[in-house]
């Protein structure tokens, strides 16, 4: 395989990527001065992939919900021997994560990288489930899922993200339930196996001190060959509008805890890079420490320095989430609304705003490069979802006030959902 | 790789700078010690808050953080932390090198100018409507006191500390109490800044690309305009056993049991035995193939986390899990036995050789975090020698199998804290 130089010349820096005969995509960044290196190896398989077509069979088939998460906690373990034991011998610190959208396993160290990229290669290639390992898993699996049943932060987007979806499975928790998980088996777990962690489906990202010819060497060496598939997963059919506006769970908590989301048109393309930029532009004019939205909240004492903003998107889903803690959240969400209807209303946007958050946004994108494992991980979701990752450093750079307001314009303040946890006794 | 370059700005002030050419990020730290007191733990808590909210010259929240925007957003934080008995309060600015910024402004002048107004002219000197900026951190603060009880996993274990060190300082929360902060006055704020600047030890961290020399001379000149007296002592007591031990459950509206374990370790910072303590807990339950990982979680499938830390600086150490309420008895068993193990030297070479492996790795990869390495250096100021991360790696290379054993056979359990659901 040969490998291209990406180069930003704003940012100075360069990364290599290629794509393997097998359809592995590799993107390496050397960072020379580095005391660590980070590898990470990804496939496009989450939580929310539970319908697909199975390529053996063509048939449609589902999945039990969290069956990613489980999959990715059972791959550790191969036939004889346990990779984390594995990677304890090389001195590495190994890990993995499963979000919505795909699957990560992942190493860091300073010292023995090829050993350990050994093992990573290896184990995410040698699927090992039995009836016996599988069911040991379920009681480490409930107890994860218990602690993040009494986390009112996770429960509070999760519970957010139930009742502005309709369908689209981004609303069931990553992990599933106690109920779906005992539904896994080992057979259910090579159905998922075979589909999707094909090398076709899959990118190996490493920022640090190592090589790329080395690295390329032992690439060459360890990845097995197989037939290129694209899996194709089905998502149902989801409304534009919210399911609820309105969703509360109580906690024996002291403080509240809210996400007031806005669900933003969804389209089946994968959304633009110029997009996600445009919206942390417009997020940062509308709600950031210099904007009047933020200082009134502030000055009512209605939110603290948790209070904060993001876009989420992905494969068919999108949505604009504030949140923080506070103690009325109800007149936080009335505030941001009306807020948001006010500013569409006058687009005002000025030249002075838009030139100051065009720094603070391009800043933002050129600090990620200076750890390895941020560059890594953004290289994984980019590489996956063929975004180019140096993208947004230009695209902030050359923004044009227009596109701004014209992005503010889509958002539809009415389409909102609002998340709350709240104290078990009114206080 | 550059070492840290360590100059004194004046009496009990000092200055270290460490190059790094490879980093988009600069940033400049003041670290202010102060010994951690239940009389004063609030009103000196909310100082680095205050300063890094506002200053004379940006009085106003929002004209201040515009200021803070121009500078590419510039970072600027106040912080608490508390290490061992001693309280440290860190206003921290981070700003992008010049570099990488779009049109050849000179940002870090600026930013340390910035930086200088903040800490040397706050805006509670002058200004009479400082009420309302008191009042907003008083309730920030407040608030974050309250989401510490809503994270279930932190609650415990500050919960079981707090009983294990009810009669020592450390039972001491970084940021008071609620009922302190709500008794805050403006004279309080101006007492505590005056008495940080002049009657505590300082410590200046600069990491970055440009060259130390501009504000090494601006903070002379501010600093020669503040009358030093001698830096307050610092010390944290270390109760080397437990003489009774403590058994506290409490309940709440939760679904999942927690289990907190607090052991004293006789050993603590500055002394070298610690390092000891450190290796015996990491090989005990501080990694993956950890003995309680591999036994509670991986054999007995009782819980997702089941770990222990060691904290250096009181010389304690601290095991923790989630698990089913009916399932505490066995983890506990379970804790013990491989406890017992340790302490019987039932220890493998080979754990040995991963857990220091893996400490190895997680030290020198201090120096791919900015703030990590800030940190890690502004934490050792308060003790003579400081360790460079390759100088504490070669100390847990050198530690013997009896050594950890003796380590093991050193710490005597002090308390038991459970948190379990109500029904």
């Amino acid at each position: 395989m040969e490998l291209k130089e990406v180069r930003n010349n704003r940012a100075k820096e360069s990364y290599f990527c290629g794509t393997h005969e097998s359809g592995l995509r590799v993107c390496i960044f050397e960072k020379k001065n580095s005391h660590s290196s980070f590898a990470v190896l990804g496939t496009k398989f989450g939580s929310i992939n539970t319908k697909f077509r199975d390529k053996k069979t063509a048939e449609i088939v589902r999945v039990p919900d969290g069956i990613a998460h489980y999959l990715e906690h059972k791959l550790f373990e191969n036939e004889d021997k346990d990779s984390f034991q594995e990677f304890a011998k090389t001195g590495a610190s190994a890990n993995a994560y499963t979000s919505f959208e795909l699957t990560a396993y992942l190493f860091s160290c300073t010292k023995n990288f090829f050993e350990s990229l050994d093992i990573l290669l290896n184990f995410v290639q040698s699927p090992y489930f039995t009836e016996e390992n599988v069911k040991k898993e379920r009681g480490i699996i409930a107890q994860e899922i218990r602690m993040y049943d009494d986390d009112p932060n996770w429960r509070v987007e999760n519970n957010m993200l139930a009742a502005m979806y309709h369908n689209h499975p981004v609303r069931v928790d990553i992990a599933g339930d106690v109920e779906s998980i005992s539904r896994i088996t080992p057979q259910s777990l090579f159905l998922c196996y075979n589909n999707f962690y094909n090398l076709k489906n899959m990118s190996l990202c490493i920022a640090g001190k190592e090589d790329k010819n080395e690295i390329l060497k032992m690439v060459n060496k360890k990845i097995k060959t197989s037939s290129p598939i694209n899996p194709e997963s089905f998502f149902p059919d989801e409304p534009p509008g919210v399911l609820n506006h309105r969703v509360e769970q109580k906690f024996d908590i002291k403080i509240s805890n809210f996400k007031l989301g806005f669900k933003e048109k969804i389209t089946n393309d994968e959304l633009d890079v110029e997009k996600i930029v445009l919206t942390d532009f417009v997020l940062e004019i509308f709600a950031s420490k210099t904007s009047s939205l933020y200082r009134e909240l502030m000055d009512k004492k209605l939110i603290n320095d948790s209070f904060g903003f993001n876009f989420v998107e992905g494969p068919h889903y999108a949505h604009i989430v504030f949140g923080g803690e506070s103690n009325d959240p109800d007149l936080v969400a009335q505030i941001i609304k009306n807020a948001m209807v006010e500013f569409k209303k006058d687009n005002s946007i000025g030249l002075g705003d838009f030139e100051r958050i065009k720094k603070v946004v391009y800043a933002q994108y050129v600090l990620v490069l200076d750890e390895v494992k941020d560059i890594a991980n953004l290289m994984l979701s980019t590489s996956l979802f063929d975004r180019e990752f140096f993208s947004c450093i230009d695209i902030a750079a050359n923004v044009k006030i227009e596109d701004v307001r014209n992005r503010l314009m889509e958002i539809d303040p009415d389409n909102s959902c609002l998340s709350i946890v709240s104290p078990l006794k009114s206080r | 790789m550059a070492h840290i370059i360590n100059s004194s700005i004046c009496e009990g002030v000092s200055f270290s700078y460490l190059k790094r050419p490879d980093l988009k990020v600069a940033r400049i730290s003041i670290s202010i010690f102060l010994p951690l007191k239940k009389e004063n733990a609030s009103r000196n808590a909310i100082l680095p808050f205050l300063l890094a909210r506002s200053c004379s010259k940006y009085p106003d929240f929002t004209s201040f953080n515009k200021k803070l925007y121009d500078l590419y957003g510039m970072a600027l934080q106040g912080n608490v932390s508390k290490i061992g008995e001693i309280q440290i309060l860190s206003v921290i600015a981070e700003f992008l090198d010049e570099r990488y910024v779009l049109g050849g402004e000179s940002i870090s002048k600026e930013a340390t100018e910035l930086l200088c107004e903040v800490l040397f002219r706050p805006k509670f000197l002058q200004e009479d409507s400082f009420g309302e900026d008191l009042d907003q951190e008083k309730n920030q603060l407040i608030q974050y006191l309250e989401s510490e009880y809503n994270d279930k996993k932190l609650y415990s274990e500050r919960r079981c500390q707090q009983i294990m060190c009810k009669n020592e300082r450390y039972s001491v929360h970084k940021m008071g109490t609620k009922e302190d902060l709500l008794s805050i006055t403006p004279r309080d704020v101006q007492k505590s800044w005056e008495n940080s600047l002049s009657a505590a030890k300082i410590r200046i961290g600069f990491i970055g690309n440009s060259e130390p020399d501009f504000v090494i001379s601006v903070l002379k000149e501010e600093f020669s305009k503040i009358k030093r007296n001698k830096p307050t002592e610092l010390s944290t007591q270390v109760v080397k056993r437990a003489l009774v031990q403590k058994e506290v459950e409490e309940k709440q509206e939760i679904k999942q049991a927690k289990l907190v374990l607090g052991f004293r370790t006789r050993f603590a910072m500055p002394g070298e035995d610690c390092f000891n303590s450190l290796l015996m807990s990491i090989i005990l339950g501080g990694t993956f193939h950890s003995k309680l990982f591999l036994n509670v979680r991986e054999k007995l499938s009782l819980c997702y986390y089941c770990s222990s830390s060691y904290d250096r600086n009181k010389g304690i150490i601290t095991i923790k899990s989630g698990i089913k309420k009916e399932n505490i008895g066995e983890t506990r068993s379970e804790i013990f036995k491989q406890i017992e193990d340790m302490k019987s030297g039932k220890i493998a070479r080979e754990e040995i050789v991963f857990a220091k492996k893996s400490v190895g790795s997680a030290f020198m990869s201090i120096y791919d975090s900015v703030d990590r390495l800030d940190f890690f250096y502004a934490e050792q100021s308060m003790y003579e020698k400081i360790y460079s991360p390759e100088e504490l790696v070669s100390k847990i290379e050198g530690i013997s199998k009896d050594e950890i054993v003796n380590a093991a056979n050193a710490i005597t359990l002090d308390t038991v804290y459970t948190l379990v659901p109500n029904a």
